[in-house]
């Protein structure tokens, strides 16, 4: 039976709609409400780029281990994590540096002769910040060129030694990448807070990173399952192996989360409960709880089950759900920083979704052109296809 | 009034020399409808579970149920302990600060779903066990050497002493042996 292709070019069209579209909207936006709109850009922005980290971090972690499940979606994480989708979210995140007072509390004006801000300002100050991002992206952009050369040399050279090669950067790679993850992690979502500080947080956005890359990866892979290459990889194995991974990361999530929730809750300190006051208050009580229960309960309860892992259109609900309750986490992690007052207040902005839709369709583009560059499932490893012949 | 019957033969056991040639034969005896099989390998053979129509999973069922029940249990306790037993006034939070309850209420899931694993594994298999029929095998000591076994019990309402008999002898055994008859009875 001759069956379709996975039509990867639909995807720079719909992404580069979507990105035109949404970035005049944001334009309109920011000549009416500059710091709503800011905000909103700030947070469609880190929830892309954790994205683009998470398929960077699943990338080095794949190159490291070496599982056999990784390959079905290496060249989805390579081309979503790559150099031109680093350096792309590199670009888009100039309007934040120029318009930091609007949503960095310790470089807005009235701030500026708070205590906490000036003890803190020889690190939170803008020429030190900048040059952090340049250095957190050159970074990564060196590890994604350094991996995505290999790999793509390899297609074509079969050589083992470039994978042997890659096993050594990939361990390195990962303890980099949780070094500058921390970094990066405390310049753009924790310095929005003034007083308060966790060392849970990068790691747990890490994680939820890794979460929210896998997930959408799976969704693309399973809902592309009838069509070629991947219909000829998916397998109840395949599935079982992503639905575990997406397990270990979902029980990792909410472990971290808890943790960070009872250490603030243990410690009962004034500079670090109101993080959560304001966010358990006002509606964003019901954020919270949602999230508990279908980041965590759900999707634990239902990946438990193995016949959810074995049949692709269970899993690919599962990934579904673990995908939209990202936005809800990211949503609730970020926003009450910025804007207090009620949920439905901030959910009133337009611009929240908007510049989500617009950053994520610059981000679909640059995915599906960097696909076409190599092909869909790489040649210097088949064991997923072995996998299919043997049966 | 009958007189005490014997207990009748306990199965059909048949010894091969290599996983392939038992995986075959247990594809054989399920095609020809068995379904009371068992087998016995050196080693864990891929494949071989679903050869021999293996399909009970009672074991996660008892994991499961047993980790629910450590974990209200072990936060059944903690509430016990801090509200009834021996109320104590920790910087003024309420006696049943759940959040400080979720790390230990988390240690009794596991503890309780792991007895749930081994002890379901070992009840399951009715262990322990002195004896068992297929010990009578000659060989058998080689099912944790270098031979594979495949057992088809009387059970089975497909079982026929002669036809079961010739079905294994005709899958590529070494030896073909019936379980749990007197041996003058048949030899």
């Amino acid at each position: 039976m001759q069956r379709d292709n996975v039509a990867f070019s639909k995807f720079s069209a719909i992404g580069g709609f979507a990105a035109l579209f949404g970035l005049i909207a944001l334009g309109v936006g920011f000549a009416t409400n500059r710091t709503a709109t800011m905000q909103a850009y700030l947070f469609g922005w880190v929830f892309w780029t954790i994205l683009v980290l998470g398929c960077l971090g699943l990338t080095i972690l794949h190159h490291t281990i070496r599982g056999s499940w990784g390959l079905s979606v290496l060249r989805m994480l390579e081309a979503g994590g790559g150099v031109v989708a680093l350096g792309v979210s590199a670009i888009l995140m100039v309007p934040i540096l120029l318009f930091m007072p609007d949503v960095f509390p310790w470089m807005a004006g009235e701030n500026m002769h708070d205590h906490i801000v000036h003890a803190k300002s020889w690190y939170l100050n803008q020429p030190f910040f900048i040059g952090r991002q340049v250095l957190y992206f050159l970074i990564w952009i060196l590890m994604a060129s350094v991996l995505r050369r290999s790999s793509l040399k390899q297609d074509e050279t079969l050589d083992p030694a470039l994978g042997v090669r890659r096993q050594s950067v990939g361990a390195v790679g990962l303890v980099v990448f949780f070094v500058t993850m921390t970094f990066a992690v405390t310049d753009w979502i924790m310095s929005l807070e003034l007083a308060w500080y966790s060392s849970i947080l990068p790691m747990l956005t890490a994680v939820g990173s890794g979460l929210t890359a896998l997930s959408l990866c799976v969704i693309v892979l399973l809902a592309n399952r009838h069509k070629e290459p991947f219909a000829s990889i998916v397998t109840p194995q395949l599935t079982k192996d992503l639905g575990n991974m997406l397990f270990a990361l979902t029980m990792l999530w909410q472990y971290m989360t808890l943790s960070q929730f009872l250490i603030t809750w243990s410690g009962n300190l004034q500079e670090e409960i109101p993080y959560y006051l304001k966010r358990n208050d006002a509606g964003w009580t019901i954020l919270i709880t949602s999230n508990i229960l279908f980041q965590f309960f759900v999707p634990f309860t239902a990946l438990l089950a193995p016949r959810t892992k074995r049949v692709a259109r269970n899993l690919l609900i599962v990934a579904v759900l673990i995908f939209v309750m990202r936005f809800g986490d990211m949503y609730w992690t970020i926003m009450p920083s910025m804007r207090g007052g009620r949920l439905l207040d901030s959910l009133g902005h337009w611009q929240d979704y908007v510049a989500w839709f617009a950053l994520g369709g610059v981000w679909l583009a640059v995915l599906g052109s960097q696909i076409a560059q190599a092909a869909v499932l790489p040649k210097h490893d088949t064991r997923l296809l072995e996998v299919e012949h043997a049966h | 009034m009958h007189a005490p019957t014997k207990p009748g033969p306990f199965g059909i056991i048949a010894e091969y020399e290599s996983p392939e040639t038992l995986i075959a034969a247990a594809n054989t005896a399920l095609d020809q409808g068995y379904t009371r099989m068992d087998a016995f390998t050196p080693f864990p053979v891929h494949g071989l579970p679903e050869a021999i129509g293996f399909r009970e999973a009672k074991v996660p069922w008892i994991i499961f149920v047993m980790g629910v029940m450590g974990g209200f249990g072990g936060l059944a306790l903690q509430w016990w302990v801090s509200v009834h037993a021996y109320p104590l006034n920790v910087g003024g939070r309420p006696l049943f600060s759940w959040p400080s309850f979720v790390p230990p209420a988390f240690e009794t899931t596991i503890l309780f779903a792991a007895f749930g694993a081994v002890f379901g594994m070992i009840g399951l298999n009715r262990l322990p066990q002195p004896h068992h029929p297929v010990f009578d095998a000659p060989n058998f000591d080689r099912a944790s050497q270098d031979r594979f076994f495949l057992l088809i019990e009387a059970k089975d309402p497909r079982y026929a002493a002669d036809e079961t008999r010739s079905t294994l002898e005709g899958t590529g055994a070494v030896q073909v042996t019936v379980l749990g008859q007197e041996e003058e009875s048949d030899w």
